[in-house]
């Protein structure tokens, strides 16, 4: 049984609000393509949680319930890190997570 | 005739080598990258041309097949010109590295035997780093600086390149 999870990358750095590097972009991609069947968006949206004024990235990532878990801990420890966020919102069958 | 084209990353790939339905694939792409759409339009639009490509093999493969690659690197191109994203330098890889393997700038100062202030303004682009002291610093935490040719991002190259 597949899980849709939503995500939102912020657009800017957080603590010095610049653009981020096309490199990090690529290499989010390629790995939400590589582990996990490819992924819907990326749409821009408001942001509008925790204190995030800037926009976002929706991505919507398709994947085994038992996969969950891991994908999580890559926003952790990858994702929250590499774009300089304090936490990344990540929402699963409705249920919103800000992971940090 | 080999028809190279080269990444914003440095990686090179024939394009003449491509099979037959790659190479038409990626003329479509092409054509709608130089009508220079929004960059995301753009990244939907040749995800969407892949799309039979991706049922037929793993993930791991596509994501290695010079199609997928150029049409990333096209997208990039898109997004600086479009300024929804920036260009990388080696601070960014420097900043990533220290971001991923250590707990705080002062942890990775600690290691490598530099003053924080010193790596601050270094990474703000406050001041400049000697090749010799990078080379010292990298050194200690497993990697190594390579000289690459100098790619800008402008569409006339990937033009020459490709068709």
């Amino acid at each position: 049984m597949k899980v849709e999870v939503t995500i939102l990358v912020p657009t800017v750095e957080d603590d010095t609000k610049r653009k981020h590097p096309y490199t990090r972009i690529e290499d989010l991609e390629k790995y939400l393509d590589e582990k996990y069947e490819g992924f819907q968006g990326p749409m821009l949206t408001p942001g509008s949680y925790k204190g995030q004024s800037e926009e976002s990235w929706k991505y919507k990532v398709a994947m085994s319930e038992n996969q969950v878990e891991q994908f999580k801990d890559f926003l952790r420890k990858y994702v929250r890190i590499i774009f300089h966020q304090k936490v990344i919102y990540c929402a699963i069958k409705g249920e919103v997570e800000f992971l940090e | 005739m080999q028809n190279i084209y080269k990444t914003l990353r440095n990686e090179i790939y024939d394009v003449s080598g491509l099979s037959k339905e790659h190479q038409e694939i990626l003329k479509k792409v092409y054509k709608k990258f130089e009508d220079n759409p929004d960059w995301l339009e753009f990244k939907n639009f040749w995800r969407a041309q892949i799309g039979e490509i991706r049922k037929s093999i793993s993930g791991k493969l596509l994501v290695n097949l010079p199609l997928y690659r150029i049409c990333q690197d096209l997208t990039s191109r898109l997004g600086i010109q479009q300024g929804e994203i920036r260009t990388s330098d080696y601070r960014d890889q420097l900043a990533d590295i220290i971001r991923l393997k250590y707990h705080s700038r002062y942890e990775f100062c600690k290691e490598v035997k530099i003053d924080e202030s010193y790596l601050s303004k270094t990474l703000n682009k406050d001041s400049n780093i000697s090749i010799k002291k990078l080379e010292s610093i990298l050194s200690k935490v497993g990697y190594e600086i390579r000289l690459v040719p100098i790619e800008g991002n402008s569409t006339k190259k990937v033009s020459d390149a490709l068709f």
